[in-house]
């Protein structure tokens, strides 16, 4: 719905959503919905979860 | 919350899960993401702390699980919304409009989303891969 055009046909579901979700948020914003986003990085590897933000395991 | 008992179940780590959200307790959340730079850059520093390891097809293979959570906070003004209504484009939801303008009360509204993206690690064709272990 919102997909912009600096998207390649090689990017990935992650960059897709993102781009989504800043032109949502612009559309949005223009709208009285203020939007924001944050988000967590997280690796599961070997039984142990690992932030990979922080490498903190 | 399927999250949860996905995790549960590979990972053994519930304790660090909180139940009521499923956001990972213990992992820091990236600061507002403004730009896709913002995110770009959040993904570069998690993709370097990646464990990969080679598979007979593959020299760089991921062979862990890797979730992206994001989270999204939504503040509605009321008096807007109402006017969006009237004026704007439609492509958002009757529920999202309806749970501003049905409410008589004239505060902002707060809506909290959160979106599972979760890589699973590769175990497909194990025979032509010789992946092992998890």
């Amino acid at each position: 719905m919102f997909a912009s055009p600096i998207q390649s046909t090689t990017s990935g579901i992650v960059i897709r959503t993102f781009q989504e979700l800043i032109a949502a948020r612009d559309f949005l914003g223009r709208n009285g919905i203020n939007m924001s986003f944050t988000a967590q990085l997280v690796e599961i590897y070997e039984e142990a979860v690992t932030d990979l933000l922080t490498g903190i395991q | 919350m399927s999250f949860i008992s996905y995790l549960s179940i590979m990972s053994g780590q519930i304790v660090n899960i909180r139940k009521d959200t499923g956001e990972i307790s213990n992992a820091k959340e990236a600061s507002a993401l403004d730009s896709m730079d913002d995110v770009l850059n959040i993904l570069r520093l998690a993709h370097e702390r990646k464990r990969f390891a080679a598979t007979a097809m593959n020299e760089r293979s991921s062979r862990s699980h890797t979730a992206v959570i994001v989270h999204v906070i939504q503040k509605i003004n009321r008096e807007k919304m109402l006017r969006f209504k009237l004026h704007g484009p439609s492509g958002l939801s009757d529920a999202l409009i309806g749970s501003v303008t049905n409410d008589s009360s004239t505060d902002d509204k707060l809506i909290k989303s959160q979106l599972h993206l979760i890589d699973l690690a590769g175990s497909e064709r194990i025979k032509k891969s010789k992946a092992s272990g998890r």
